[in-house]
C-alpha cells in the first residue's frame, strides 16, 4: 500500500492503543476495589419492648467519661442539611449531659450569617421551624477552613502544635467512650472536606490504631451519614470500634424534605430518624440495638449496616447513653460534721457505684430478645491490593511494556522508511539529478 | 536537519538528564524518617528465657507496688492543677467570702509539701455564682429539709455545666467544689447510710454541700466570711485528694471492705513516712511503666506506618527517656526511690512529648495506583522520542559500523 493509506493507518492504531490502554488501566483499578464482598443484610424493624428497669443502671460500661467528635464536611449553601445533621446531634448530646469541654464541633458555620438565608441567625433541621439550632449556646471548635482534614487527623492522634487551644483537643484516656459522626459527601471509601480534599478508610484506620496504641479510646461509636458511607469504615482492624453507616457500596443517602422558605433540604434521613428516636423514647432506658433497629430501608431508601466484629459487648446490652449521654458517678466520702440527724437506710439499691458488679436482690431481671442483630462480617481484606506485585499490576505493567515498544518501535520505522529526511531527500534527488 | 554529532548530543544529554534526575526526585519526594534508636526498648520486650532481661528491677518494682487501678485514681502526671471553688446558688441569698490564702496554708500547703516530690502542685481558687441543679431536691416535712438520695446524685448535679474549665491550662485539673444551696433549698442533705454531704468524681474532684449557718445570714447584701466554717470542709478535700491521687494506707489497700472505710474523719490529715513511700513508688512504677510502654508503642507505630515523618527531634527525645529509665534503674539497684522516681518524671515527659510531636503526620494513604497515575502522563511522553531517538542512533552506529 502507498505511504499515505500507511500513515493514516499507523495514526488510527496510535489512537485505538491509546484508548486500550486507559480502558485496560480503567477495568483493572475497578477490579481492584471491589474485591471484597458485601454479604446482603437484612434490616427489619424488630419490636423494642419496653423494658421495666432503668438500662442504663444495670448496663453501664466501664467508661468514666464521654466525649463526641461532631464533623460537618461540607460547605456552601446548598449543603445545608450537613449543618443542620451536625447540629442536630450536637443538641441531642448536649442534653443528655456532655459538656462543651468535652465536645470538639467542627463546622464550616457559614449557614446562619448567609446571604442567602432568609432566617438569619438561625438554622433549622425541621420545616416547621419549631427549633432554632443555631441557639446562643453551641460552641464551635473549629470553624470555616479550620475543619480540614490534617486537623481532623490531629485532634484524633493529638499530635497538635503546642499553642493549640485546650478546647480544641480530645484529652481522652482509655477509660473515654467517644462518639464520633461525620457528615457530609462521601464515596466508595472516602470522604470529602470542604470540596477541597479528601480522607480515605485507610487514613481513618491508621489514626485509630494510633489512638489504641496510646490507649486514647474505651469504646468508640462510629456514625456517617453520606453517600456510600458503609464503605468508610471497612478498614478498621483496631478493637473496641463500633461502627454504622446510612448507605452501602454504590448506594446514595438522601434527605429527608426541603424547606420551601429557605429553598435547600434541611436535613438527612439517617440524622432524622435518629433524633426522631431520641425525641420518642426514654433516652435513659434504651439499648443502641433498639437505634440501630429503628433504622429500615423503606424509611432510608438506602441499606444501613453496622459492624460488630470490633466490639465485644452484645448490642442489647449496651445503653445508648454510653456514647450520646454523660452520667457521672459519685462516691461518697466521710465527713468532718458529725449530723445529729437519724440515720435514715436506703430501701432498694445501696450506692451505685458497683451496681455493673451486683445485682440488686429485690428486682429480677426478664428480657426476652426478640430477633438477633444483623450485622455483616467484615472479611479481612485480601492484602494482595496494597502488595505492589500483584497480578493486576504485573498484567498492566506486561502490557504497557508491549504496547510501548510496539509505539517506539513503529515510530522509529516511520522515521526510517516513511517520513524522508531532508539528507535522503537531498540524496535522492542528487541520484536522480545525475541519472 | 541536525548533523549526526549533534544528534548524538542531544540524545546523550537527555540520556544524562535522567540519570541525574531520578535519585534527585527519589530523594525529594522520600519522607524523612531519621533513625531512631529502639534497642533498649525492644530489649525489655524480649521474652527469653536465656539470658537475663534488661532492666530486671522493673519488674520487681511493679510487683511490689501491685495492679495500679484508676477507679478512683487520676492518670500520674508530672504536674497538676488543683482548682478549689466556692460555688453559691443564688447571690441574692447570700454573698459568700472566704479566705483562701489563709486555708489553702493552713491546710492544703503542707500536705502537697509532704508530696511534693511526685509532681508540681498549683493551686487556684475562685469564687462563682449562680450554679444550679438539674433538678429540685424532695423535701422531707418531717426533718424540714431538702435531701438528694445518694443513689440518684448524678441526675441532681452535674458539674459541667457549672463551666468551671480553666482553658488557659493543659495540665490535669482536680476540682474542688463547696456549693452553698439557695436558701428555698436550704438545708440540704445527701442521704445516705453514711451520713455525709460530700462526695468525690472519680479522676475529676470532689464536691461538698455546705449550709450555711443560719446565724450568719443577715439582711443586708455584704459578703459573709465562711473562713471558719469551711476549715471542717478543707480537712474534706484533703481526704478527696489523697483518694484521688491514690495515696492509701497500707492497711486499707489490702482491705476492699467499704464499710470498714471511716465514717468521721479525724481532726485533721497528716501523711505518715510510709503513705509517703508508698506514694512515691506508685508514682515511680506508674511512670516508668507508662513510659515505657509509649516509647514501645512508639516503635511499632514508626514501624507500621512507613509514610509517617519521624524528624530528629524524635530521635533525641527518645534517647533522652531511654537514658533516663537507665538512670531509674540504677537507683533502683541502690533502693533509693526518690531519685528513680525524678528519673521516671523526666522519661515520661520525654517519651510522652516524642509520641504526641506535632510533626509525626503521617501522610494520608496514597496507594502506588495513584503513584503510577500521576507520574504516567508526565514521563511517558517524554520518554517517547528520547527512546525512539536512541533506537535510531544506535541503528545509525550499526550501519556505520557495517558500511565499514
Amino acid at each position: 500500500m502507498n505511504k499515505i493509506t500507511f500513515r493514516f493507518y499507523l495514526v488510527f492504531l496510535y489512537a485505538i492503543l491509546v484508548l486500550y490502554i486507559g480502558g485496560i488501566e480503567d477495568a483493572i483499578s475497578h477490579g481492584g476495589a471491589m474485591g471484597y464482598e458485601q454479604p446482603k443484610t437484612n434490616f427489619y424493624n424488630g419490636g423494642n419492648g419496653k423494658a421495666d428497669y432503668n438500662v442504663e443502671h444495670f448496663f453501664r460500661g466501664e467508661h468514666t467519661n464521654n466525649w463526641a467528635l461532631l464533623v460537618c464536611t461540607s460547605r456552601f449553601w446548598f449543603n445545608y442539611r450537613h449543618i443542620a445533621n451536625v447540629l442536630g446531634f450536637y443538641r441531642t448530646v448536649k442534653k443528655l449531659g456532655i459538656p462543651d469541654s468535652q465536645i470538639i464541633l467542627m463546622l464550616a458555620d457559614d449557614m446562619a450569617c448567609n446571604p442567602r438565608n432568609s432566617y438569619a441567625g438561625s438554622i433549622f433541621n425541621n420545616e416547621n421551624h419549631k427549633l432554632n439550632l443555631y441557639g446562643d449556646n453551641i460552641e464551635v471548635d473549629y470553624r470555616g477552613y479550620e475543619v480540614n482534614v490534617e486537623n481532623f487527623i490531629r485532634v484524633l492522634t493529638g499530635r497538635h502544635e503546642p499553642e493549640v487551644a485546650r478546647s480544641k483537643r480530645l484529652l481522652t484516656d482509655d477509660k473515654s467512650n467517644i462518639l464520633i459522626f461525620l457528615t457530609g459527601h462521601g464515596g466508595d471509601e472516602f470522604l470529602k472536606f470542604q470540596d477541597n480534599e479528601e480522607i480515605s478508610s485507610h487514613d481513618l484506620a491508621d489514626a485509630f490504631k494510633q489512638m489504641w496504641e496510646k490507649k486514647r479510646y474505651h469504646e468508640i461509636l462510629f456514625m456517617v451519614d453520606t453517600c456510600q458511607a458503609n464503605t468508610l469504615y471497612t478498614r478498621f482492624n483496631s478493637p473496641n470500634i463500633l461502627a454504622i453507616g446510612s448507605s452501602k457500596f454504590g448506594e446514595n443517602s438522601y434527605s429527608h424534605h426541603s424547606d420551601p422558605e429557605l429553598g435547600v433540604a434541611v436535613i438527612d434521613r439517617f440524622t432524622y430518624y435518629t433524633l426522631e428516636f431520641f425525641e420518642s423514647v426514654d433516652p435513659h432506658n434504651v439499648t443502641l440495638y433498639q437505634l440501630f433497629n429503628t433504622y429500615s430501608p423503606q424509611k432510608l431508601q438506602s441499606h444501613s449496616e453496622y459492624r460488630t466484629d470490633l466490639f465485644n459487648r452484645p448490642l442489647d446490652q449496651v445503653p445508648v447513653t454510653d456514647f450520646f449521654g454523660s452520667v457521672m458517678r459519685a462516691d461518697l466520702t466521710p465527713s468532718t460534721i458529725i449530723n445529729e440527724k437519724v440515720e435514715k437506710e436506703e430501701p432498694t439499691v445501696n450506692n451505685n457505684d458497683h451496681v455493673k458488679k451486683q445485682s440488686p436482690k429485690t428486682k429480677q431481671i426478664s428480657y426476652k430478645i426478640t430477633e438477633k442483630p444483623t450485622s455483616i462480617q467484615v472479611k479481612n481484606n485480601k492484602n494482595n491490593e496494597s502488595n505492589l506485585f500483584n497480578s493486576n499490576f504485573v498484567a498492566s505493567s506486561f502490557i504497557f511494556l508491549v504496547v510501548f515498544g510496539l509505539l517506539a518501535w513503529s515510530s522509529d520505522f516511520v522515521k526510517s522508511n516513511l517520513i524522508l529526511n531532508t539528507d535522503d531527500l537531498k540524496d535522492a534527488k542528487s541520484k536522480l539529478k545525475q541519472h | 536537519m541536525f548533523t549526526k554529532s549533534k544528534r548524538v548530543n542531544i540524545v546523550i544529554t537527555f540520556v544524562l538528564l535522567f540519570i541525574a534526575g531520578i535519585p534527585v526526585w527519589w530523594n525529594t519526594t522520600t519522607t524523612y524518617r531519621s533513625n531512631v534508636d529502639f534497642t533498649e526498648i525492644s530489649e525489655y520486650y524480649l521474652k527469653d528465657n536465656m539470658t537475663q532481661t534488661k532492666w530486671p528491677l522493673f519488674k520487681q518494682l511493679f510487683d511490689q507496688v501491685g495492679p495500679i487501678q484508676h477507679d478512683i485514681e487520676v492518670k500520674t502526671a508530672t504536674e497538676y492543677s488543683l482548682s478549689f471553688t466556692l460555688l453559691n446558688s443564688d447571690p441574692s441569698d447570700i454573698v459568700p467570702k472566704w479566705d483562701f490564702p489563709y486555708l489553702s496554708n493552713k491546710y492544703i500547703q503542707p500536705f502537697i509539701d509532704q508530696i511534693s516530690d511526685i509532681a508540681n502542685f498549683t493551686v487556684q481558687s475562685k469564687i462563682s455564682h449562680y450554679a444550679s441543679l438539674l433538678k429540685s431536691p424532695l423535701y422531707d416535712s418531717k426533718e424540714k429539709s431538702y435531701y438528694i438520695p445518694s443513689s440518684f446524685l448524678s441526675e441532681y448535679i452535674n458539674p459541667n455545666e457549672w463551666q468551671l474549665d480553666t482553658p488557659s491550662t493543659n495540665q490535669p485539673t482536680l476540682n474542688f467544689i463547696i456549693y452553698i444551696p439557695k436558701t428555698t433549698q436550704s438545708p440540704l442533705y445527701i442521704r445516705s447510710n453514711q451520713n455525709s454531704n460530700s462526695f468525690l468524681i472519680p479522676q475529676w474532684g470532689g464536691i461538698i454541700i455546705h449550709n450555711v449557718n443560719n446565724n450568719k445570714k443577715n439582711n443586708n447584701n455584704d459578703p459573709i466570711d465562711l473562713t471558719d466554717e469551711l476549715e471542717d470542709q478543707m480537712i474534706s478535700f484533703k481526704y478527696q485528694l489523697k483518694e484521688l491521687l491514690g495515696i492509701n494506707n497500707e492497711n486499707n489497700k489490702n482491705n476492699n471492705n467499704k464499710e470498714k472505710r471511716e465514717k468521721y474523719l479525724e481532726k485533721d490529715i497528716v501523711l505518715g513516712n510510709d503513705e509517703i513511700n508508698s506514694i512515691i513508688k506508685r508514682y515511680a512504677a506508674e511512670n516508668i511503666n507508662v513510659s515505657i510502654s509509649t516509647l514501645y508503642s512508639l516503635s511499632s507505630l514508626i514501624e507500621s506506618l512507613p509514610n509517617m515523618l519521624v524528624l530528629d527531634n524524635i530521635r533525641d527525645q527518645v534517647k533522652v527517656a531511654t537514658e533516663s529509665l537507665g538512670r531509674a534503674h540504677q537507683c533502683l539497684e541502690q533502693s533509693d526511690y526518690n531519685c528513680a522516681l525524678q528519673a521516671s518524671k523526666q522519661s515520661l515527659a520525654s517519651s510522652e512529648s516524642a509520641f504526641f510531636d506535632k510533626n509525626m503526620l503521617s501522610q494520608l494513604y496514597f496507594p502506588d495506583e495513584h503513584k503510577y497515575a500521576v507520574y504516567t502522563p508526565l514521563f511517558v511522553p517524554v520518554c517517547f522520542p528520547i527512546i525512539a531517538g536512541i533506537f535510531q542512533e544506535f541503528k545509525h552506529y550499526k550501519n556505520k559500523k557495517l558500511n565499514k
